[in-house]
């Protein structure tokens, strides 16, 4: 008679009680940390803070990568310096040939006579003109080449091809000192990348520990839960929850003083950006970045708990 | 109901706490376990709830070979048996009907269904009006009260206490055993250790008695 009786109380369907289940630890555990605020709010500072640092060193590199694109557009260029014997026909049959290449959007030449005159100007003096005998400088042609070949490897294979041109004595592409910068920045990408990692492993131990001393206080209510029966899904639950809490509120945190610290940047870049002529605006997180950073901070808070529950749970019959 | 097939335990640090127990107490049945301390009474319920595993021989509980069952399914064999300690083991951070409400919680009952439940538990040990305080307010009796209302809740067919009445006054005590004679009444088999003599004496059950880990009356001649 009480074993149909009991039999009738039981829940329906396995999936709703399974989704209450989850409901109930999930707000159990949120209520939990409300309840132990303080304590819970200097760690979920903590994570934050370890998010936060190279995640403004990713913004920053991100930054400074656009600034050197817009130098690269501007400041690519191919010089060519035209053999000194070459009459004005076949000067002018080069400067056609070159203004018909597909791969190059602009020619500009500077003609012998124009140089020389650049030169004097330089100096200061008109004298030496007059003191060379002959013109000594060739005719040198500056190239813009196209905005869709502007990678080292295709500008350097362009360079090579006006090399071999018969009229041309030199072809200099001027962007070593672009390749050192950008060797730079890839530097810096993977020292934020290590950085990352390393900090994000920090996430993970800190929450691990955070809730390994939650399991602590806990021993004997786990003794009490295995004792009526729970399973140790049913015992991990609210802590995995509490995991995934705090990675929810330190990667929204940490997004916000990403933001803040590039606001607060602004100024000061829009003031030395301006001293060179300029005009630059800081790039924050984008949302789908910020969002990642939430969800990822979100999967460490749950791996954290994870190891460090399971570690508890086996210690218990 | 239990039933023990020359079972030998010996904990780790080498201490032999139980040997060659053989016993069988049948579904309906109230038995006392009693022998002193140390004599291995708490190890053999660990055993029936498999809290501890045999090092030799066969424990079966509801028919269910106890060394056979994966790690996963101890926790459905343990939603079928209540089991009281001497201490309460309550959770102190909560009230006396979330205290009861537990084993329906871990199995997945609904609110609804718990609500009435606990309250039925809570009205069987006289606690109903005292749902909404905190384990520690109460007096060690009424813990103890709350604890049994925590083992009967989902109607275990077998309920294992230990030492229910060891902090307890003569009279709470022969209250609590009137409520395991209840019980016992409307089927759920009882075992129950116990060192206290006198109170086992007045209440003409079946017997067991362990010394120093070996069983030396079944009680049952």
């Amino acid at each position: 008679m009480a074993k149909t009786k009991h039999k009738q109380r039981r829940p329906k369907t396995k999936l709703n009680v399974y989704f209450a289940c989850h409901m109930r630890a999930c707000f159990a555990s949120l209520g939990r940390m409300v309840r132990a605020s303080f304590a819970n709010f200097i760690t979920i500072l903590v994570i934050a803070i370890a998010l936060t640092l190279p995640l403004t060193f990713y913004v920053a590199t991100k930054n400074v990568s656009l600034v050197t694109q817009d130098w690269s557009s501007a400041s690519t260029q191919i010089t060519i310096y035209l053999k000194a014997d070459l009459t004005r026909i076949q000067t002018q049959d080069v400067l056609h040939e070159l203004r018909a290449n597909t791969n190059i959007a602009n020619v500009r030449y500077i003609s012998p006579t124009r140089g020389l005159n650049q030169f004097a100007k330089v100096l200061g003096s008109s004298e030496i003109t007059h003191l060379l005998r002959c013109n000594p400088l060739p005719g040198v042609v500056i190239l813009q080449p196209i905005l869709s070949l502007r990678n080292p490897a295709q500008l350097q294979q362009l360079a090579n091809r006006l090399q071999e041109m018969s009229s041309v004595d030199i072809a200099q592409l001027d962007m070593q000192w672009l390749q050192r910068l950008d060797g730079i920045i890839n530097l810096a990408n993977s020292a934020v990348f290590i950085l990352a990692l390393l900090l994000g492993f920090g996430v993970l131990l800190i929450i691990g520990n955070t809730i390994r001393l939650a399991t602590r206080d806990e021993h004997r209510e786990i003794a009490v839960f295995k004792l009526v029966g729970a399973t140790n899904a049913f015992i991990r639950r609210p802590f995995l929850y509490i995991g995934i809490w705090y990675g929810f509120f330190s990667g929204v945190i940490a997004w916000v003083l990403v933001s803040v610290i590039i606001d607060w940047l602004q100024a000061p870049v829009s003031s030395l950006a301006s001293s060179y002529g300029g005009r630059f605006i800081l790039q924050g997180l984008s949302f789908d970045a910020g969002l990642s950073l939430v969800l990822i901070s979100m999967f460490l808070g749950l791996m954290g708990a994870w190891i460090t529950v399971n570690r508890s749970l086996k210690a218990h019959y | 109901m239990i039933q023990f097939k020359n079972v030998s335990k010996k904990y780790t640090n080498g201490h032999e706490a139980l040997k060659h127990v053989s016993l069988h107490i049948r579904p309906g049945e109230m038995a006392f376990l009693t022998g002193h301390s140390g004599a291995g009474k708490s190890t053999l319920l660990k055993l029936i709830i498999a809290q501890e595993r045999v090092s030799r021989g066969q424990v079966i509980v509801t028919g269910k070979e106890l060394d056979a069952l994966s790690r996963g399914q101890i926790p459905h064999l343990r939603r079928s048996i209540g089991v009281v300690f001497q201490d309460a083991q309550l959770l102190t951070q909560q009230t006396v009907f979330e205290n009861v409400a537990l084993p329906l919680l871990v199995s997945g009952f609904n609110y609804y269904e718990i609500g009435k439940s606990v309250r039925a538990a809570l009205d069987m040990v006289g606690l109903l009006e005292k749902e909404k305080y905190l384990p520690l307010s109460l007096s060690g009796g009424e813990q103890q009260r709350v604890s049994i209302a925590r083992a009967i809740v989902n109607r275990p067919t077998l309920i294992l206490a230990d030492e229910p009445t060891g902090n307890l006054d003569p009279e709470l005590s022969a209250e609590i055993m009137r409520l395991f004679e209840n019980l016992n009444a409307s089927g759920t088999t009882m075992l129950i250790a116990s060192h206290d003599l006198s109170l086992i004496a007045s209440m003409h059950h079946r017997v067991l008695t362990l010394k120093q880990g070996m069983l030396i009356n079944n009680g049952k001649d």
